[in-house]
């Protein structure tokens, strides 16, 4: 090998620098797009997900607390785009004297809830509760009048209460404390142009639970006796379950996209807790 | 360098062949990691629906069970201050809880509990992820078992008794303070005609008060059989009714206190327990005896032959009885007696096989030991409109 030789091997000559740019580009528009296109795809797959997420967690709030309402009485006013209920958050049996076993509950419900009134049930005849309306709140109950008068004990983690009005009724009869909550479709102060599921305790501030939803959002109701959900709002006391019509979408539009991924679901309630089963 | 390393420029080539799979493959590695941790997010998402659905499930299943087939989940008779059991299955579990708030008082103020199913699913499809759980509870009452009493004697297989002396009355012993009905069923339930050709009832009527004092059942022991309300396969066999004692008696003439049947000392020391006693001294017609020396109460199962032995023996409840009965002595039965229920798993009794009551003894109705005894027999029954899920534990 001469000199000349190494030297003619130094540095790319002008066609193999075009051919390198020309393979380079192709390869890097090639990766490009690739990367691009799977960026879409996560973009996409993760609105989606967000989407479902909004139905599942507006589901989930939304059954545990409405199974409970007890059907005779616990729908206080309904339309399509809310429902106002009486949601008990305590339950006990009446022993006499106008105390009240108050069973073991979720220590942090029970203190954060907002008291609304108690209810009684008839033991005696159709076995539906009277409510009666209190916003004060109860007591320490004399315990005597559960052990000794009425013959009921306390389990674990109960307590004995005094309510106000002072209740009346049937020893063993039972009781149910509640509080008033309404689920709202609204506009949603997180999302703009969208709707979001809100839930309200008593008179208190309304809390934007889930968003965003499409305007089509709502409240269906089974009426008495009936096997589907209806549009109409049915007598109150007539309402037997909700069907929730959740149709939920993205936050953001994934890129490439022109309009948020959807995610729609509808899903019944049924109250638990009625005398007509 | 040879001539492989050499191309048709007859240099060396330094490509862009390596960087550039480098970059292609963190590419497509991100895509990849990307995209396995989005489905990861997605498949827990799945799971932790799934599994609360579940957990749902299962915690209404336990109280369905408590509420329906106590016996089924191995808690029998009337449900104490507290009991529990935990059913496993595969994936998770539930508890179920029966407290009780109030004892039952006398026969008119129900015992009442408060039911409690709490389920765990531990079976979690992502790795970590924590088990779902629900509670369920809802109120219920004890509701005692009943029986359809035809008068404080029946016998299928007719009865024969000796003598005036004695008392068989279908006046209702208990008296109404203490719950009783203050009904008057007859004194003795029988076929026309036993198995002798004889009367159902051969003897005096002297003892007998009652309204009738004979009431017939049907012509034959087996249309007696029949008649009666008592599906006897399923209590002789043992699987309809859970014994709180089982004694194996095959004619060994011991004293019961040796057997697992319980003693004198025991019924007093237990003066308000009306247990389940299964004697198994079968097969039918087999003429196998049980003796009967002390004075006892509950619900008394005896698959063949009976005698109540003596001036001690007695019962406070319910005898059933699938051959015959005999008493020596001066004995009582304060409850209701029932007797030749074998003919009801198609044995025809024989003559030999008709009850044979001598001596001074009393067979009495009464409507509040018959409730006692089959308190055991209840189920509870929910108070509707009490079902809750915010118990304590969520």
């Amino acid at each position: 090998m001469t000199p000349d030789s190494r030297r003619a091997r130094r540095g790319f000559s002008l066609i193999e620098l075009i051919i390198t740019l020309v393979l380079v580009s192709i390869i890097g528009v090639a990766s490009g797009r690739l990367l691009m296109s799977q960026t879409r795809f996560y973009s996409r797959l993760s609105a989606q997900r967000d989407a479902r997420s909004v139905t599942r967690n507006a589901r989930n709030i939304v059954q545990t607390e409405l199974a409970m309402v007890e059907a005779g009485g616990g729908v206080v006013a309904a339309s399509n785009d809310s429902i106002t209920v009486r949601m008990p958050y305590a339950w006990g049996v009446y022993c006499a004297g106008g105390t009240v076993l108050r069973l073991p509950v979720d220590s942090a419900m029970y203190a954060m809830a907002s008291l609304a009134g108690y209810a009684i049930k008839d033991t005696t005849t159709a076995g539906v509760y009277a409510y009666t309306a209190t916003t004060t709140a109860p007591t320490a109950g004399t315990a005597t009048d559960c052990t000794t008068t009425a013959g009921i004990t306390a389990p674990t983690d109960g307590a004995y209460l005094s309510l106000s009005p002072s209740p009346t009724g049937t020893a063993g009869a039972p009781v149910l404390l509640y509080q008033l909550i309404t689920y709202k479709f609204a506009a949603s102060g997180l999302v703009s142009g969208k709707l979001g599921l809100f839930r309200r305790v008593g008179t208190g501030a309304a809390e934007e639970l889930v968003a965003p939803f499409d305007t089509t959002a709502m409240f269906r109701y089974y009426n008495l006796y009936a096997d589907t959900a209806q549009t109409t709002v049915p007598t109150l006391t007539n309402i037997r379950g909700v069907e929730l019509k959740l149709d939920a979408q993205s936050i953001n539009r994934s890129s490439g996209q022109s309009a948020p991924e959807s995610a729609s679901i509808r899903t019944a309630i049924f109250f638990r807790n009625r005398t007509d089963t | 360098m040879n001539a492989r390393q050499r191309t048709f420029f007859g240099q060396a080539r330094r490509g862009m062949a390596l960087p550039m799979v480098i970059v292609i493959l963190l590419v497509l590695s991100a895509s990849f990691v990307g995209g396995v941790a989005l489905a990861r997010g997605e498949r827990a998402l799945d799971d932790a629906g799934k599994t609360g659905v579940l957990a749902q499930t299962y915690a209404e299943s336990g109280l369905q069970r408590v509420i329906g087939d106590r016996g089924g989940l191995g808690l029998g008779g009337v449900p104490g201050a507290s009991d529990s059991v935990r059913v496993t299955f595969s994936g998770g579990y539930y508890d179920v809880t029966t407290t009780r708030l109030r004892a039952a008082v006398g026969t008119t103020v129900p015992g009442l509990y408060f039911l409690r199913s709490h389920a765990v699913i531990t079976r979690g499809g992502v790795a970590g992820a924590p088990s779902a759980e629900y509670t369920v509870t809802q109120l219920a009452v004890w509701i005692n078992g009943t029986m359809m009493v035809q008068s404080a004697l029946t016998s299928v297989n007719g009865t024969d008794k000796a003598g005036a002396a004695g008392v068989i009355s279908g006046a209702d012993n208990c008296p109404v303070a203490s719950g009783g009905t203050n009904d008057t069923l007859p004194a003795v339930a029988v076929p026309t005609l036993a198995s002798d050709g004889g009367p159902g009832y051969d003897g005096s009527l002297a003892p007998l008060t009652g309204d009738p004092k004979v009431s017939y059942l049907g012509a034959t022991p087996a249309a007696a059989a029949a008649a009666s309300p008592i599906q006897w396969q399923g209590i002789y066999d043992g699987t309809s009714i859970t014994a709180d004692y089982t004694v194996d008696w095959q004619g060994v003439a011991i004293a019961p206190d040796t057997l697992n049947f319980p003693s004198d000392a025991w019924f007093t020391a237990n003066p308000t327990v009306f247990p389940v006693i299964h004697v198994k001294n079968g097969p039918p017609n087999a003429g196998t005896e049980f003796v009967l020396e002390i004075f006892g109460r509950g619900l008394l199962i005896i698959q063949d032959d009976i005698r109540l032995n003596g001036n001690n023996a007695g019962w406070d409840g319910i005898i059933l009885v699938g051959g015959r009965l005999r008493t020596n002595g001066s004995n009582r039965v304060s409850g209701a007696t029932v007797s030749g229920l074998n003919t009801q798993l198609g044995y025809t009794p024989a003559p030999s096989d008709i009850n044979d009551l001598n001596g001074t003894k009393q067979f009495l109705y009464n409507s509040c030991n018959v409730k006692s005894a089959t308190a055991a027999m209840g189920k509870l029954r929910v108070y509707k409109n009490t079902w809750s899920n915010i118990y304590k534990t969520f």
